[in-house]
């Protein structure tokens, strides 16, 4: 492991002086502060379009050109119910990619960090590179797999093209580069004894990881829960590729629904509803704050 | 240490079959390892196989064919290395490369990379509270749809009346009236509106493992007068070694296949390719130039050729910084 | 601990229930059961609330299908089953392409005209030209519109609705500049005469900048991002495009003048040089406020600026102040005014069993009283003579005066190729815009490009 260097030798080892410190926290308080100017200028900006007919610069203008023009209008949505049927979808959605991802992640992750087996090493670089594949460029080869699914007898008509099942599987896959990196980062850092006084009463390797290793894991998962979330709250272009219409009507069709070039667009309101859209990502990420930063605390650690 | 660590796990799995030392695994406890790894794989693998392996495969031979929406129907037809050939002989070829070599390290050093981990490192000096509100705020670019996202930059950016940094800014810092990221300075604000996404990554994996590191090293080191910057130095980067070589590679492979906020900002303009890079090209090619007659074939090269320079660039990274003992030897405390 | 696993396998149970139930909520359509009830299935794109009538009007027209089948002693009946949703475009094509590969494909097929190119090329919609004269609504299509449903001298689709492309004018500015208003009320003549030419055009600007009318950089303004308007100027400037072999032109000397054109706008301080790139609600915004002169603009955007742009006054405010008519007559190139056209065409698509029924419905989608509500709601022009007539229609005072623009409108080629030319073509315009090129260098650029892309599909002249 590491070793720290010694500093030399001084008359008078102590702690740094008090004042020193203090201008350290000075220093990083106003470092963070100046970083996060353009966010927050840029987020007031997005909250008063939402709320006014017009902006010019941060300035909301009224018909004389003065300040002023406020209005709750672009909100009105808000009382109709597509917009919350769409969040219903979303959460469906975004709810079975975070199953989905965190089941074959934790199982695969905890296989590729404890177990040895051929084409172990493949694998992980294997996915490693595969992140270059974007989803764009994988349409068309995915399309022509999905088609053959289709064909199989049986369980056919619910992962081929045009079926929720595709759609599903193929959200989940395409996550799991990440989550197979991530979750085996974890179960790399956890120690071994635990598992090994399972293994030594007779457990099964399955057990051993369902009733021990997961739960030691669990700020992992539900650092990779967040991630997984977020992509399935925001999926557009998988669902509706491999979809007719807007069989999976989600909250970022809903947002697109409002744009186009030869219609009347009201950006203030799409706005709305891309603030809207965060919302809950946000208040869940107020909620789970301890456990999404110790990404990659190890249970054992204590988080 | 590794080895160890699995032969033990092996013997003890198959202890009631009173198997030998760990030094000789017998056959069927080969198999019967091999095979629960294979069971705790499988999802994974079943997932990963069908959909990237085989849709790879596909591509690959896909980019030999002239495969597009006017002939969909028809039997592939094979045109050799004619795709590859019409790559390479793009007259703007070697801008874009440029281009994008320039894009992917700049971003990276200086955001995805560099400035995740100062943002980590002053974020966890500071007390929880404060901490977690700024990483909260560095994390909203990444939750905003992209739309909005970039018509927040470019009503940021804009020209006089609608521009924010030409209202509030003063003209010695650039703000000139005019528009900033098309008359401007447009890889600035490419730059910057990726970097500002990019970074969040990264400063959550970096806090984490920082925030992991066992308080009493720290506490001791401050106990003997280390100074801050030494403690970075001698105890947190050595200790985050390994998230510092994931987001290094991971961070540039996104890049590289990044094009939708540069597509949405400038569209690769102003002018002749400005900011065009290389996955935008490869997107626009195939795609958006020909809006209804797909270049499913084309698009398939340009993918092809990007995994390819992606492997490289892994390959590199890996024995760069030895990141091979990270995959051989995952790190186990010492037993 | 306990708490975890179940509360875990309750969630991955709730996932896998909703995974087959909503897998099993999506049904394939049966085109026909016994009863003689036959099933069209019709596919849109369209803008939530104002462009509704694309499918809607599908809808609306069985009942009167039905009455037809029924006068024509047919068994059959046919009920209309409509998806529509305002996916993104390129979604929306490759979703067809997908679904006709996959069987899936709809009987009736809304897209831009330009796609017959590729459809008709890959066979996945039908040619209909026999089967138009058998329905009396489709007599009544203005005939100029005809020519974008034409591919190899057959007709392969149905025109939805139509839209162009006006020269808009600012009627305070001229006068603010010195024109009497007896001049800018004959303005619009004289664009369609062709007595005010695109050099008179610039002219004015120039003067409007020097007297300080306008800004630099406002007096003539055209669309911020690529578009089919830019193909006007090349027709204009006297460029062919569809070539007999299914090759694209791309004439060099027009090309040229087109880049000139642009170019010298810019260098005279009349264009802005980075109005490329500028987002839509910017541009948007200025247009309709006032602040240009001259703009190039489109039929719908009258609609969208009295309602999401002007400041006070709404529809009432652009009558006052903006006029309109055709793009201007370029000197030294064809010297005659022109616009652009980009219909939308209903389709049927190769796979349907039924075209005879898909046809009978969108004949009776295609009536006056249809499309004119269609056509108010969504900004867009007649499509039908009658409409000429139709007091709904003509009540519309905007609509009304745009639709003449129809007698001299051009359209995009149904070619497969067009998309890639055309970005080739804007290469060209962008770089000379942003001063990255002198127009003779952009057209070589654009010859390298268009012949990387297109090979043996361009032709260079």
């Amino acid at each position: 492991m590491t070793t720290i260097e010694t500093a030399p030798p001084r008359p008078a080892a102590g702690p740094l002086p008090k004042s020193r410190q203090k201008m350290g926290r000075y220093f990083a308080y106003g470092f963070l502060i100046l970083s996060i100017i353009p966010i927050v200028v840029g987020y007031a900006w997005l909250l008063i379009a939402t709320v006014s007919f017009r902006t010019e610069g941060l300035l909301p203008r009224n018909a004389e050109g003065g300040i002023g023009g406020f209005t709750l209008s672009n909100w009105d949505f808000v009382f109709e119910s597509a917009i919350w049927n769409a969040m219903v979808n979303s959460l469906l959605i975004a709810v079975f990619m975070v199953i989905g991802v965190g089941l074959a992640s934790t199982s695969g992750g905890y296989a590729l960090s404890r177990m040895k087996f051929a084409g172990r090493k493949t694998f992980l670089t294997g996915t490693l590179v595969l992140h270059a594949f974007k989803a764009e460029m994988l349409l068309i080869a995915i399309f022509f797999v999905l088609r053959f699914l289709g064909d199989i007898p049986i369980i056919g008509g619910f992962i081929g093209f045009n079926t929720v099942g595709g759609v599903a599987l193929v959200m989940v896959a395409l996550e799991l580069p990440l989550g197979i990196w991530l979750m085996k980062g974890f179960f790399d850092n956890l120690s071994w004894d635990m598992e090994r006084a399972a293994l030594i009463d007779g457990a099964s390797r399955f057990r051993v990881w369902w009733q021990i290793m997961v739960p030691q894991v669990r700020p992992g998962i539900a650092a990779l829960s967040l991630f997984t979330f977020i992509v399935g709250w925001n999926a557009y272009l998988v669902p509706f590729t491999f979809t007719i219409g807007s069989k999976v009507s989600n909250m970022p069709v809903f947002l697109n629904q409002l744009i186009s070039e030869t219609a009347p667009v009201n950006w203030n309101l799409v706005a709305a509803v891309g603030l809207f859209q965060m919302i809950p990502l946000i208040i869940f990420f107020i909620f789970t704050q301890e456990l999404l930063l110790n990404i990659y605390a190890g249970g054992s650690k204590g988080t | 240490m590794t080895k160890q660590i699995e032969e033990e796990a092996d013997a003890l799995a198959g202890a009631a079959v009173g198997a030998p030392g760990p030094q000789r695994r017998p056959l069927g406890r080969r198999v019967r390892s091999t095979v629960s790894a294979y069971g705790f794989m499988a999802p994974a693998v079943a997932l990963v196989l069908t959909f990237f392996v085989v849709a790879g495969i596909l591509l690959l031979i896909l980019s030999f064919t002239d495969l597009q929406s006017t002939n969909f129907n028809d039997a592939w037809t094979f045109v050799g290395f004619d795709n590859y050939e019409r790559l390479f002989t793009d007259a703007f070829f070697p801008k874009i490369a440029r281009n994008t070599v320039f894009y992917v390290f700049t971003t990276l050093i200086f955001f995805n990379l560099g400035l995740a981990l100062v943002l980590a490192l002053v974020t966890t000096s500071i007390p929880r509270r404060a901490g977690f509100f700024f990483r909260l705020v560095w994390l909203l670019p990444r939750l905003t749809p992209s739309v909005v996202y970039i018509m927040m930059w470019q009503r940021i950016a804009s020209a006089d009346p609608f521009g924010i940094y030409n209202q509030i800014a003063p003209e010695f810092l650039g703000a000139s009236g005019g528009n900033l990221y098309l008359g401007g300075s447009p890889w600035t604000f490419v730059i910057l509106t990726n970097g500002f996404i990019g970074a969040s990554f990264g400063m959550i994996i970096f806090t984490s493992a920082l925030e992991s590191i066992p308080k009493d090293l720290l506490t001791a080191a401050k106990v003997d007068g280390a100074g801050t910057w030494r403690i970075i130095r001698d105890i947190k980067l050595p200790m985050i070694k390994w998230p510092l070589l994931f987001i290094a590679t991971y961070q540039t492979l996104s890049l590289l296949t990044s094009f939708e906020y540069i597509l949405l900002l400038t569209n690769g303009g102003p002018g002749l390719f400005t900011t065009e890079v290389w996955a935008l090209t490869s997107y626009s090619r195939a795609f958006a130039t020909y809006a209804g007659n797909n270049q499913w074939a084309y698009g398939a090269t340009w993918a092809i050729v990007l995994v390819a320079i992606a492997l490289v660039l892994a390959v590199a990274y890996v024995k760069l910084f030895r990141f091979n003992e990270l995959i051989e030897e995952p790190r186990i405390e010492n037993l | 601990m306990k708490q975890r696993p179940t509360r875990f396998r309750a969630l991955i149970l709730l996932g896998v229930v909703f995974a087959m139930v909503a897998a099993a909520c999506t049904s394939s359509d049966d085109t026909a059961d016994d009863s003689g009830l036959v099933t069209i299935t019709a596919r849109c794109k369209a803008a939530p609330n104002v462009e509704d009538g694309r499918c809607n009007n599908l809808l609306r027209g069985v009942v009167a299908a039905n009455a037809q089948l029924a006068a024509d002693g047919d068994d059959r009946r046919v009920e209309v089953q409509i998806i529509q949703d305002n996916k993104d475009w390129g979604d929306y094509l490759t979703e067809f392409e997908l679904a006709s590969s996959a069987g899936e494909a709809p009987d009736i097929i809304v897209s831009g005209h330009e796609l017959i190119g590729t459809w008709a090329t890959s066979g996945i919609i039908t040619d209909i030209t026999d089967q138009i004269g058998d329905y009396p609504e489709f007599d009544d299509m203005i005939p100029s519109l005809w020519a974008s449903a034409e591919l190899d001298g057959k007709r392969w689709g149905i025109p939805q609705d139509a839209e162009a492309r006006p020269l808009y004018f600012r009627k305070d500015l001229l006068l603010e500049l010195g024109w009497t208003q007896a001049e800018v009320d004959s303005l619009p003549a004289d664009l369609a005469s062709g007595a005010f030419t695109w050099e008179d055009m610039l002219d004015t600007a120039e003067a409007a900048v020097a007297a300080g009318v306008v800004d630099e950089g406002n007096g003539w303004w055209h669309r911020p991002v690529n578009g089919n308007d830019f193909l006007y100027y090349y027709y204009s400037a006297g460029g062919e495009l569809l070539d007999d072999s299914g090759a694209l032109i791309y004439d060099q000397a027009a090309a040229q003048q087109v880049y000139e054109l642009v170019g010298g706008a810019v260098d005279r301080g009349i264009l802005s040089n980075s109005l490329l790139g500028t987002s839509w609600a910017d541009w948007n915004s200025t247009v309709a406020n006032g602040d240009i002169l001259f703009v190039f603009g489109g039929s719908w955007q009258w609609n969208d600026w009295a309602v999401n742009y002007v400041v006070e006054g709404g529809e009432e405010y652009l009558f006052d102040n903006l006029g309109f008519g055709p793009i201007p007559a370029l000197a030294g190139g064809t010297n005659e005014p022109t616009t652009l056209t980009h219909p939308l065409l209903y389709m049927v698509s190769s796979d349907t069993e039924d075209t005879d029924l898909a046809l009978l419905v969108i004949s009776k989608a295609t009536t006056k009283e249809l499309n004119t509500e269609y056509a108010l709601a969504s900004g867009h022009l007649a499509i039908l003579q009658s409409q000429a007539n139709y007091e709904p229609y003509t009540s519309s005072e905007f609509l009304a005066e745009v639709a003449s623009l129809l007698e001299y409108t051009t359209f995009v080629p149904n070619s497969p190729f067009f998309s890639a030319w055309s970005e080739g073509y804007f290469l060209g315009i962008s770089a000379v815009e942003s001063g990255a090129s002198t127009p003779a260098d952009a057209v070589q650029i654009v010859v390298d490009q268009l012949q990387n892309e297109l090979g043996e599909n361009v032709i260079i002249r």
